[in-house]
């Protein structure tokens, strides 16, 4: 379990976070919205240790988060944050490769690698220097690496995996495949959090949304709880219709 | 860069020297770096050897020993020379190979953190104002100085890189900056006070030279060296995750801020070495390990271990030139090596698809 209670963060006179309540446990797939500047990185960061200035309580199974080794806790969860380049030419594979663990229980970890590039179906880019990909290409290598990342180190379950804005430079038809594997991950005892700004994907695939407002908590819930009409027109000033998805029953978002 | 990188064929993507069969055999294994390596390695010690004013007689060693003139000439002054450009070769190319990838900066050199310019201003600050020293340190207090030069520099530029907390790699590449400055203004200050002979000492120790060498240099650059590539070797997996940035590295459990430390202390330490024992000699740092990367695998794991090889080939070789090409007389090894590194570098900057400063 992580556990979060009454976190706030202020950045000099500014109020980023607001005592947040919240909890994430294993299998579940959370996923934070809100507009910008609501407090979702910010949020995120706290969860993954990589903000330090908060007040309140952060625990991370138990324990206070800071109080974590950076050994122990690469074993326990992965981070993808938002991309930065690789200035030298190394090859996907060897990006890859950078998330097995020093003391990895798999016996051969290349085999491991290709097989997380080819979820990704990116297996035939294994040996193409990774400045050359493309934004979606490096997208997936990335998160294939976070992927290994964890499946070199089986001890440490339940695992947790944070994504911020893994979609976002991913089109359509791979926004869609990642969600089903977070998902099929998700259900197989993996924590996911996820930072999200396609509401849709959101709607369709969270087990839990977690709705920021200027840096106040919203609300947390299903989806088809917290997607509602007036809510959308408060976080966003957007009007909107909301209608049931034709064979799941989400919530589908649409603009008036 | 992205639109150009669609564009491009599947096959213009992988990296060319991919597909000779040989190339991506050795990639496989690190062993085969050491073996071939250190075959190419003694064959360029034994040509470096025979080469000399003096035209050495193998037999003649063979049949004296050391004790002949032969023998002499070959343990006295020519091995300690091909083994102290052999580890300062290498030491400048790890350490080299190391700091770009510590930096995340195909530019980044031993020079380029101020370590280099802290040694020089202490050789000058001797030579010029404190003559005395080096009466009383022997023939060693020209190096001794250097290596105190550039240790109280790594110092300064690690208080002044924790001045804001942690150690901001930009923090650190703006220090270096401003430290080149700063001694760069004082070497200048005491050119323009020293007298025609002082002049003519540091102009010529800072040109970089393997003139002096000697058995305990030897044994200690050697030392230094070799703890220093191990050391990197050993964290080769770490130096790859930096790459993706620090936050990057950290979650995938790497301690960075430990590894920065021990990266800048080590890189201080052999440089300081290297300069103490043969004055400047530029761009190996720089050059070597672009080559390997261009030519081979920019993966730490390789990239270090042939860097080492390859820059202790390129100095043996780079001062045979020197001290043969107008002999009896020499040159010093630091222009062979900027002659040619530099259009190299000019050369890196303005070759078709470099992206500016990547």
């Amino acid at each position: 379990m992580l556990n979060l209670s009454l976190v706030s963060v202020n950045k000099g006179s500014k109020c980023l976070l607001h005592n947040i309540d919240l909890s994430i446990s294993p299998g579940e797939l959370s996923i934070i919205l809100g507009p910008n500047g609501a407090g979702k990185s910010t949020l995120l960061n706290c969860m993954i240790g990589a903000e330090l200035k908060y007040q309140g309580q952060i625990q991370f199974e138990n324990i206070e988060l800071k109080q974590w080794p950076i050994k122990d806790l690469s074993k326990k969860r992965a981070v993808l944050s938002q991309l930065a380049g690789i200035t030298f030419p190394f090859t996907a594979l060897e990006v890859v490769q950078m998330g097995i663990q020093e003391d990895a229980i798999v016996k051969d970890s290349r085999i491991l690698c290709l097989d997380a590039l080819d979820k990704m179906g990116v297996a035939s880019l294994a040996h193409i220097a990774y400045p050359l990909l493309s934004g979606g290409e490096r997208q997936r290598v990335q998160i294939a690496r976070a992927f290994v990342q964890l499946a070199s180190s089986e001890q440490g379950k339940p695992q947790y995996l944070f994504l911020d804005e893994p979609t976002s430079a991913l089109d359509l038809h791979h926004q869609l495949q990642l969600m089903q594997q977070l998902q099929t991950l998700a259900k197989k005892g993996l924590a996911i959090v996820c930072v999200l700004h396609d509401l849709q994907l959101a709607a369709q695939y969270a087990d839990k949304i977690i709705l920021l407002k200027e840096g106040n908590l919203m609300g947390v819930g299903k989806a088809s709880e917290l997607l509602t009409e007036a809510n959308i027109e408060s976080l966003y000033r957007v009007p909107n219709h909301i209608v049931a998805h034709p064979s799941s029953g989400r919530p589908m978002v649409l603009l008036k | 860069m992205i639109n150009k990188s669609n564009e491009m064929s599947e096959h213009d993507r992988v990296i060319p020297v991919m597909h000779i069969p040989l190339v991506k055999m050795l990639s496989n294994t690190s062993l085969s770096i050491w073996i071939g390596g250190g075959v190419v390695l003694f064959l360029v010690m034994f040509f470096s050897l025979s080469m000399g004013a003096y035209r050495l007689d193998w037999s003649s060693v063979l049949s004296t020993g050391w004790h002949g003139r032969d023998g002499m000439i070959l343990l006295d002054i020519r091995l300690p020379r091909v083994l102290l450009s052999a580890s300062v070769g290498a030491a400048l190319a790890v350490s080299g190979a190391a700091l770009q990838g510590l930096f995340r900066n195909p530019l980044a050199d031993p020079g380029l953190i101020g370590i280099s310019s802290g040694a020089v201003l202490s050789v000058a600050l001797v030579i010029v104002i404190f003559p005395a020293w080096t009466a009383w340190s022997g023939l060693y207090g020209l190096s001794l100085a250097a290596f105190i030069g550039g240790a109280l520099t790594c110092v300064l530029i690690f208080k002044i890189g924790r001045l804001k907390g942690g150690h901001n790699v930009m923090q650190l590449i703006l220090a270096g900056v401003a430290i080149n400055a700063l001694a760069g203004a004082a070497v200048g200050f005491l050119t323009y006070l020293s007298t025609d002979e002082q002049l003519r000492t540091l102009t010529f120790w800072s040109m970089g030279s393997f003139g002096g060498a000697m058995w305990p240099a030897v044994w200690m650059t050697t030392g230094v060296t070799l703890i220093s590539v191990a050391f990197l070797i050993h964290q080769s997996g770490h130096l790859n995750r930096l790459l993706l940035g620090e936050a990057e590295a950290r979650y995938l459990g790497t301690d960075t801020d430990q590894l920065k430390r021990r990266i800048i202390l080590l890189t201080a330490l052999s440089v300081g070495c290297a300069v103490a024992v043969s004055g400047i000699i530029g761009f190996v740092g720089l050059v070597i390990p672009h080559l390997i990367r261009l030519m081979w695998k920019a993966d730490h794991r390789v990239l270090i271990p042939s860097s080492a090889i390859l820059g202790a080939i390129l100095m043996i070789l780079a001062d045979t030139f020197a001290r043969t090409v107008v002999s009896p007389a020499e040159l010093p090894v630091g222009i062979v090596t900027s002659l040619l590194g530099g259009p190299f570098f000019l050369w890196l900057l303005f070759r078709p698809n470099s992206s500016g400063a990547s």
